[in-house]
């Protein structure tokens, strides 16, 4: 019995000494370059989140690219991201913007065109454009969420990866004026306001907008949260404090109650009908994010401070 | 005295009736004394004449000839023949034990076997293991029951989808043979299952390392041989079920067996059908690509199953041997986790409400088989033909990408991948003398593959394979030799796949050419030899010094497309060549009382190993990353496996199994891809009421595993962290009206540990391995007649 106790607590020592040891790691490169802004002080743009105006047609990509064994190649990759890569279907003559533009020594664009070998390598001069000349689609894009991607690779082959978060990877927003409108009322200044143990008050409306290639309003999405993560909810961050919804949206599987008008949602009367409530427990600043969308596809996203007293 | 002379009389004429009627009594049994009825086979002198003879239901005999056979011969299928000796006074009742052989090889032993390294007469590494074994392991898969052999390691994707690994090698490298005929699916995929229904595997041997001589040039890293079921040794009708059920997963599943014996005559059918839904980790988010992501419930979305699978075996002893036919059906409907397609957000990642929906992402698949295995006894030897017939169909459904390039596709059917394969393998045994064995054969295999889907990335082909071997076997009382030569040669055809071009959505008339037209005629000679020395009753070595070959497969010739399984696109290379192996492989055991240790090293060099390498640019295709190119480099793999085994007398067993792989890419001077990290699995069971009665059994286990922290990677892959696992089990047996139940417990990672399996497709995205698992098997035998 002896030797039986002995030779157990043995074994299980070594088996707990090689769970808890490993290998010596490779010596070899295998490092991937690393993706960062110009500056200390700017950002990779496009930024997280960042709004274009209807104003604006086109985002300025800029970021560097590091490897010392030197940069192979650069990918920028912008798709929508509408529906969460889930590859939905919709019939609509607007187009999605769709980029994939490849970074190298050899392209045949001059645009693309980086140096054979650079340990670094700078982007500050390229731009993705919706509309105009140099536009990357040919007919009107749809406004809304779009992930960029950048990734790159060095001469050895190492490459930046999802798993590791080493891409650039991220959600921007292209704002159309034939998107609906969002029109809200700020309680004081750029913020709004509420009270703990109370409903939300709003005053506003989401509507169809004025342009010849404005739509009837498909679905709109009110929700109260501790913060605004893009729509990629982070398990450390956005909180949903509570939500109200109407119509059927065209890109996920979220339905609210039906429109009594698909030109124009009062949110006043909607909200009194249909509260948002504030826990009397809620922090003291929350976000509001309203999604709306159109029969065509087209998504207007706003977010709001909210100041609960 | 005419009392006397009436005596001397009688007995005179008595020694004469006994001359003129030779006769012998007995009964055939297995090694567990249960009784076979068995063909019992009469030659006379001059060997012309021989006679045929059945034996009872029960295995007993009498015979009696006027005069004096030469030699009988006691034969059934699935064991091996047993020669009566006519000089022996055999006016008396003899038993003969038959013992278990399989349909290729002469002898084969089990796990913990006495030396813990398979047969005693041939040089490889043999293990045979029996469907109890794979019971008892509870797994969803075939691929997954096998993890616990030392040197066998299996690449999953989640819980119902897994592949074997033998010593670091899968893929087009493991050899799946079922019943004589190699499996052909699409098994260059790592997410591609074994497509074996585990429940219809009655007896499967393993050989670890290079078998390529026997099997064809795919067995380089080993072989999974599923041996047919044995037939019914007695007549009548045996009605089995399991039932499984899995607490992870909500698994629910049986399996219901049928087989019968009447005279020649024997058949079986076995159903088998499970409902499995989303499984469940222990870790409520995970990260990637910066976000951190939700896991609902702790349950991947979407990877939840089912499977339907039928087997129909019926066959016949006939004069000089036997014939059985096999019909089959393997069909799976898996989902893919949301997360592993595009990259995920949280609104993808939303519980559906439903854990048991399967819907986009999924994969099918079906595998029909139909299988024939005649097997002819002759005087010195016998001769075997197996035909097969397989239709391996595969669909991975999603919805279409929208990237703006072109139109949207109709239907959901990415990759739709349909594999038709024959075989014919010819293979004759002939007794040179009386310790020699000569074995020689024919394998010869056609393929067409054809695909459909919005997706490319495998086209065409249709390919003929075929290859002559010759294996010369000497057994001695200490040193058993053989050793063998193989010449085989393909003939493949691979059609150019054309892509549309389209300019904003509209076509241009253009084309993209993905692969072209390749064809390739390769002939390749291989040998194999070895020996086996048991030195005493204590130790055996055994060496074994093999080249062997494998054709590059047409996806690694030709493929060009976007492998959602990998996440990459992959692109095959038309010029690469035939990949060389040269493998020694070193199996020691020492064996005293109740004590086994066996130790197997092996050193495998291969020039132009085929491999997919990053090309280091990006995929021009939309919706992917970089670009991964089938490429070759010369390569090393070296390790070893070490087995230890404790039988103490209070019915204490403790095995310790320890293995290791080291791979290296000669020309890269890296590891390569999915090397398996070192690892030990400690199992410690306890028989109960072994001494007790007949009517209740029990054996307790615990599985301990410790693995260490692999950060020997290749490049772009993660170093994985090390782990220590706990499994408890156990199996009882009981009776219930006369009939002999086994249930089957275990409850796996009891920790419910978090942990990431190197080997797993889910570790690409961070996923963890599944969390606390109980299951439980109950088997029952309705009928046993």
């Amino acid at each position: 019995m002896k030797f039986q106790f002995n030779t157990i607590l043995i074994l299980l020592a070594t088996l707990l000494t090689m769970a808890s040891c490993g290998e010596s790691e490779n010596p070899a490169d295998l490092v991937s370059p690393k993706i960062s802004a110009i500056s200390a002080s700017t950002s990779i743009q496009p930024a997280a989140g960042q709004l274009f105006p209807p104003t604006l047609t086109a985002a300025p990509v800029m970021l560097k690219v590091n490897d010392p064994s030197g940069v192979n190649e650069i990918l920028l990759d912008i798709h929508g991201g509408f529906d969460g890569h889930s590859h939905g279907r919709l019939n609509t003559n607007f187009e999605r913007l769709s980029v994939r533009k490849i970074f190298s020594a050899t392209a045949s664009d001059p645009k693309l065109k980086i140096e054979a070998g650079a340990t670094e390598v700078v982007l500050d001069d390229f731009k993705v454009s919706w509309a105009g000349a140099n536009s990357s689609v040919s007919g009107n894009v749809i406004a809304g969420p779009y992930h960029i991607t950048i990734s790159a690779t060095d001469a050895l082959g190492n490459q930046t990866s999802f798993a590791n978060a080493s891409n650039y990877h991220t959600t921007f927003y292209i704002q159309r004026p034939y998107a609906p409108v969002i029109d809200l009322e700020m309680s004081s200044g750029n913020s709004l306001s509420a009270k703990k143990g109370l409903s939300l008050s709003l005053n506003g409306k989401i509507a169809k907008g004025d342009d010849p290639l404005s739509s009837d309003l498909a679905f709109v999405w009110v929700r109260l949260a501790t913060q605004d993560n893009l729509d990629e909810k982070d398990g450390e961050g956005e909180v949903l404090i509570s939500q109200q919804m109407w119509g059927k949206s065209n890109w996920r599987s979220l339905t609210g109650k039906s429109f009594s008008n698909t030109l124009e949602l009062d949110l006043q009367t909607s909200l009194v009908q249909n509260p948002i409530q504030i826990p009397s427990s809620a922090p003291n600043d929350l976000v509001l994010i309203i999604w709306a969308e159109d029969i065509v596809g087209n998504v207007s996203r706003m977010v709001y401070p909210v100041k609960v007293l | 005295m005419k009392k006397t002379l009436l005596t001397l009389v009688l007995s005179a004429l008595v020694q004469l009736i006994a001359h003129a009627q030779y006769q012998v009594k007995g009964q055939v049994t297995d090694e567990e004394n249960n009784p076979i009825q068995a063909i019992l086979e009469v030659f006379w002198a001059d060997e012309i004449k021989s006679e045929k003879l059945i034996t009872s239901s029960k295995g007993t005999f009498t015979l009696k000839f006027p005069t004096q056979p030469d030699k009988i011969k006691v034969a059934h299928i699935g064991y091996s023949d047993h020669w009566i000796n006519t000089e022996l006074n055999l006016n008396q009742t003899i038993s003969i034990k038959l013992t278990p052989t399989t349909m290729d090889l002469e002898e084969a032993t089990v796990i913990g076997d006495r030396f813990g390294l398979g047969s005693t007469s041939s040089s490889q590494i043999d293990l045979l293991i029996y469907q109890d074994f794979l019971q008892n392991t509870q797994s969803q898969s075939l691929g997954g029951a096998l993890d616990k052999i030392p040197g066998v390691q299996s690449l999953n994707v989640g819980v119902g989808i897994s592949k074997p690994m033998i010593r670091g090698l899968s893929f087009n490298r493991i050899l799946v043979n079922d019943r004589g005929i190699k499996q052909e699916g699409q098994q260059w995929g790592a997410d591609h299952g074994l497509e074996v229904d585990p429940h219809d595997v009655s007896r499967m041997e393993i050989i670890k390392g290079p078998a390529a001589l026997r099997y064809g040039p795919d067995a380089m890293g080993g072989v999974l041989n599923i041996l047919p079921a044995m037939p019914k040794t007695s007549e009548g009708l045996t009605l089995r079920t399991a039932l499984d059920y899995q607490s992870n997963n909500a698994f629910f599943g049986q399996s219901t067996d049928l087989s019968y014996r009447k005279g020649h005559f024997f058949g079986s059918g076995r159903v088998s059908s499970s409902s499995f839904a989303d499984y469940r980790v222990p870790a409520d988010r995970y990260t990637y690509a910066g976000y951190v992501l939700p896991i609902v419930d702790e349950r991947l979305k979407n990877t939840a199953g089912r499977e339907l699978h039928f087997s129909l075996t019926s066959g016949m002893f006939f004069k000089s041997g036997s014939t059985q036919l096999t019909l089959s059906r393997f069909n799976q409907t898996a989902g893919i986790f949301t997360g592993a397609v595009g990259i995920p957000t949280s609104s993808s990642l939303e519980d559906d409400g439903d854990s048991r929906n399967i819907s986009l992402p999924r994969q099918l698949n079906t595998h029909w088989k139909l299988l024939s295995n005649t097997k002819w006894n002759q005087s010195n030897g016998s001769l075997e033909l197996d035909l097969g017939y397989q239709s391996n169909q595969r669909q991975e459904q999603s919805f279409p990408h929208l990237h703006g390039i072109g139109p949207t596709p109709d239907g959901n059917v990415a990759l739709g991948l349909t594999l038709h394969t024959v075989t014919a393998n010819l293979r004759k045994t002939k007794q040179l003398a009386n310790s020699i064995t000569l074995e020689y054969g024919l394998m010869t295999q056609g393929m067409v593959n054809n695909y459909e889907g919005f997706e490319f990335l495998l086209p065409a082909y249709q390919s003929a394979q075929g290859g002559l071997y010759g294996i010369i076997n000497q057994e001695g009382e200490r040193v058993s030799l053989n050793a063998g030569i193989r010449l085989d040669g393909i003939v493949m055809d691979i059609e150019e796949h054309l892509q549309p071009l389209y300019d904003q959505l509209e076509p241009t008339g253009e084309f993209d050419q993905r692969n072209p037209d390749i064809t390739k005629n390769l002939l390749s000679p291989s040998f194999s030899a070895g020996f086996v020395w048991s030195a005493n009753s204590s130790n055996l070595l055994k060496v074994n010094l093999g080249s062997g070959v494998r054709f590059p497969t047409p996806i690694e010739l030709a493929s060009n497309g976007i492998h959602h399984g990998n996440f990459r696109h992959e692109k095959g290379d038309p010029n690469l060549v035939t990949e060389r192996s040269y493998q020694l492989d070193i199996g020691y055991g020492l064996l005293m009382n109740k004590f086994f240790l066996s130790f197997s090293p092996y050193l495998s060099f291969f020039q132009n190993f085929i491999y997919l390498s990053p090309s280091g640019s990006f995929s021009p295709l939309p919706g992917s990353s970089t670009l991964w190119q089938y490429t070759q480099d010369d390569a090393i793999f070296l390790g070893g496996e070490l087995s230890i085994g404790r039988d103490l007398n209070t019915g204490t067993k403790i095995n310790l199994g320890l293995e290791y792989v080291y791979t290296m890419n000669l020309e890269e001077n890296l590891p390569l891809p999915l090397t398996p990290p070192f690892s030990a699995l400690l199992h410690l069971s306890q028989n109960l009421f072994q001494n007790g009665s007949q009517r209740f059994r029990a054996e307790l286990y615990a599985d301990l595993r410790g693995t260490m922290a692999q950060n020997r990677v290749a490049r772009n892959e993660f170093p994985t962290e090390g782990y220590f696992l706990v499994d408890l089990g156990g199996v009882v047996h009981f009776s219930v009206i006369s009939r002999e139940l086994k249930l089957i417990t275990s409850v796996r990672n009891v920790g419910n540990t978090v942990y990431f399996n190197h080997l797993s497709r889910y570790r690409l995205i961070n996923i963890p391995e599944p969390g606390r698992n109980i299951s439980l098997s109950l088997l029952i035998p309705f009928i046993k007649n």
